[in-house]
Order: C-alpha cells, then structure tokens, then sequence
C-alpha cells in the first residue's frame, strides 16, 4: 500500500537524492562468464518435477505392493481351494466306499421301488372287468326281454356288447341304459355297430362302447 | 538416462500391470473362480453321497424290514417265470369261481434274449384233464403280448355270475394277473368264455455303472400302503398252492 501525504503546493525544487541501494545479488545466472554461483541452482520446474518423481514413485511402489498382495491372496485362495479339494475328495471316497461296500442293500431298494412303481402302475391302469360285466349286466337287467350273448371286452375298455331284443322299443331302452346320466360315470362313445331284424322274429344288434373306469385298485387313506 | 533412472520404479510398475495383469493375474482370477465352481459342486455331490451313504446304512441296518418288502413285491410281480404254479393257480381262480376250464393256451412270450426267436410256434394248447392237467398246443401269435408277459388263454364255461366272480378274483389276486381279451357267447344261460389273463413279470433292477451316483430311490406314502395292502386281505394268493407231486417209486412216472 503506498502512503500519500495531504497534497502540497508543487515545488520545483528537485527531489533529495536518496543514497543508491545496494547492488542487489543477482540471480543465478549461470552464463555469466566468470562468476561463482554458490546458490543451488534448481528452478521451480525442477523442483516441481522432483516432487511429482516422488509421487509417482510412491504410487508406483504401491501398485507394485498391491499387485504382491493380490498375488499372495492368489495363492492363499487356490491353497485353500487345493487344500478343500482334496477334503472332498477323501469325503467321496469314503461315502463312495461306504455305498459300494451296501451295493446289495441298494440293489434290493432299487428292485423294491421298480416293482412297486410297475405294481401301482398295472393296478391303477387296468380295466375292472368285473365292474364293466356287472354294469353290461345292470344295463340288460333293466330291460327283461333283451338277451346279452356276446361280450369282448379288450384290455384298452374298448367292449362289443352283442345280443337280442325282442321289439325295438326294448332295444330302445337297453340304448336309453346305455347312454342315461347314470350310466355316462361308465361308458362313452356307444356306437351302434349293426342292427338287424323285424318286428316278429325281433332284432339283433352289436354295439361297440368305451368302458371309462381304470384301476382295480384304489387307495384309501 | 538419468531420468530413466529416475522412473525406474514407474517403469517396472507399469511393465507389471501391463504384463503381469493380463497375463498372470486375470487368468488366475478365472481359474479360481472356475475350481470354486467345481469345488462347489464337488461339495454338492459329495453331501448328496455322504447322503445316501447314511441311508445306505440306516437301510443296512433294517435289512429284515427291506427283505419282507421286496420278498412283498416279488410275489406280486415275480422276475422268475414259475409257468407252473402260475397255469394252475389261474385254473384254480376259474374252478373256484364255477367255472368249468375246458382249454389251456399258454403262450410264453420272450423267454430268452432278443436274438433268440420268440415262442411263437412255441405255445403249448392243451385240454384239460379232469385231473387239471395241461397238454401240448396249438400255435397263437403272440404279438398282443407286451413284452415279457406271459399270456394264459382259457376256455371256460359256466354262468354269468360265475365268471364275474372269476374277474373279481383277477383283479384281487396277488400276483398281478390282467385280463386281456376276453370273449363270451351265450347258448342259452350257458356261456362260453375266452379269456387270455396276461401275467407280467418284473424285470432286473436297473444297475448303471455309476449307480453310486444316482439318489437313493426311496418309498413313497403311497408305496408304502401298496406294500400294506399287498400283505392284507384285500389281495389273496393264487400261486402259492402246492404243486401235485408224481407217483414216486415207479419206473414210468407217466404211467
């Protein structure tokens, strides 16, 4: 900050000479022929430059550090892994030991399972024959006068039902038994195969009908 | 060369995370994670042993119990072909049931391996004794057969309710019996029946070379009161009777 008196009338007298200042030392100048320069001679740029050398050699020392660290958790992690491996693999080679030394007991097992599964297979699959007679039989019995003399039944359900009925409107009855509500919870698709006859010797018919019941064995709980 | 002095340090870093990173420590990121995969699915597979090791032995340990179950299946679906015992327990259904059996097919199916020829020419047809004895047959395809069945072709007479008492024994018998075809015609109140009963057999236990791989098949709720009711009342045996026994100390036993 500069100091400024209050202003004052001009003089023309010259101002007092203040004695000269001391030469002030000089730079480096290190071009100056013959002179001695005690003075390090190290600019701001080297000495910028020195401490980014600094630093980039602490991070690169670091870098270096981390990098051993990682490989030494490396080889901490594929030891532990080795060393697990090798567990496991004295684990199944005892349980391996242990299964083969019981082969027997697991055959048995095995066979037991199969032969229940196919067992309850068959069982669950099979047409109750003695249901579809019966219900064949229902279904006749409600109709006195039709005579029921051929039954084929397939193993798939699939029935012919052959016989006689003495007027149509008996044979009516006996297709009504066949087809009613009731008689829909046992068989679907009854189809008339053929029919013949007259009203004094009566008819003769085939019918082909799908019997819908599986299994001859129910489980209870 | 000063300054490469001077960067020495940085220069080896780097030359280490360009080289060394790529080369050496990413593959080692990749080989660790691919053996702790399989670690981990070692781990899996041993537990799973480890496993059936235990029920291995917890079944060893009740081997009586694993025996009447098996000995429980076996008698429903026998693996050996006791043709025998098998013809003359169906007759006895028929004979029980009322029914007079008038014919006896037996029709054996695959006895051997697939190369051998299967006994289509084989089938034994025979009338039946007074005595229940079968003699040798007529020729019947046995292409309807399922595999490794043996089919039994009956002829019978009798009624209507005698036959349905016939079926129901089938259906209630132990050793599984399946009614094929079945064919009747009617004279009158008398019937003709031909009936071909499929008895199935179980084959062997599947075994693989890796069995000790494989879970430890275990019996369901429902397995088990198969089992229960296989042993009960509601399934009888028809192949346990006794078979007649020949003359004995003659020098024909034909005679």
């Amino acid at each position: 900050m500069e100091n400024q008196l209050p202003s004052q009338p001009p003089q023309n007298t010259p101002p007092p000479q203040s004695p000269a200042p001391p030469p002030a030392p000089k730079a480096a100048e290190p071009d100056e022929p013959g002179g001695i320069n005690l003075l390090p001679q190290i600019t701001e740029n080297e000495i910028k430059t020195g401490v980014y050398k600094r630093k980039i050699n602490v991070v690169a020392i670091a870098v270096i550090g981390l990098i051993g660290v990682i490989i030494l958790l490396i080889l901490l992690v594929r030891g532990y892994l080795y060393v697990q491996s090798n567990l496991l693999e004295n684990r199944r080679k005892e349980a391996v030991s242990s299964i083969q030394k019981n082969a027997s007991v697991e055959v048995k097992a095995i066979a037991t399972k199969e032969k229940l599964d196919k067992i309850y297979t068959l069982l669950t699959t099979t047409i109750p024959s003695s249901t579809l007679v019966d219900q064949i039989d229902k279904a006749a019995l409600t109709s006195p006068t039709i005579a029921v003399t051929e039954v084929d039944i397939s193993a798939n359900g699939e029935t012919f039902v052959g016989g006689s009925a003495k007027t149509s409107d008996v044979f009516k009855q006996w297709v009504g038994n066949l087809t009613n509500k009731a008689a829909n919870d046992y068989f679907d698709k009854v189809n008339l195969v053929s029919f013949s006859g007259n009203p004094t010797d009566g008819y003769k018919f085939s019918i082909k009908l799908s019997f819908l019941k599986k299994g001859v064995y129910q489980q209870t709980p | 060369m000063k300054n490469l002095k001077s960067y020495l340090v940085a220069i080896v870093a780097i030359v280490i995370v360009v080289f060394l990173v790529p080369t050496v420590i990413i593959p080692q990121f990749n080989a660790i994670a691919a053996s702790y995969r399989v670690v981990n699915e070692d781990s899996k597979i041993v537990s799973q042993l480890e496993s059936k090791a235990r029920k291995l032995s917890d079944l060893a340990n009740n081997v009586d119990k694993l025996d009447a179950n098996l000995e429980i299946a076996e008698e429903a679906l026998p693996i050996e072909k006791d043709v025998a015992r098998l013809v003359r327990g169906i007759q006895q259904l028929a004979q029980t049931g009322g029914l007079t059996v008038t014919t006896v097919k037996i029709i054996p199916g695959k006895t051997a391996t697939a190369s051998a020829t299967p006994a289509t020419s084989a089938q034994t047809s025979q009338p039946v004794t007074s005595a229940g004895a079968v003699s040798p047959a007529t020729n019947t395809s046995t292409a309807n057969s399922p595999k490794g069945d043996l089919l039994v072709e009956l002829g019978m007479t009798g009624d209507d309710n005698n036959f349905k008492t016939f079926l129901k024994a089938l259906e209630s018998s132990k050793r599984l019996l399946v009614l094929s075809t079945s064919k009747s015609s009617a004279t009158g109140n008398n019937f003709t029946y031909s009936v071909v009963v499929s008895a199935p057999f179980g084959q062997l236990p599947t075994i693989s070379a890796d069995q000790y791989t494989k879970p430890l098949p275990e019996l369901s709720a429902a397995d088990k009161k198969l089992l229960e009711d296989l042993k009960s009342s509601l399934f009888t045996n028809v192949t346990n009777n006794p078979l007649p026994t020949g003359p004995k100390g003659v020098t024909d036993p034909f005679k």
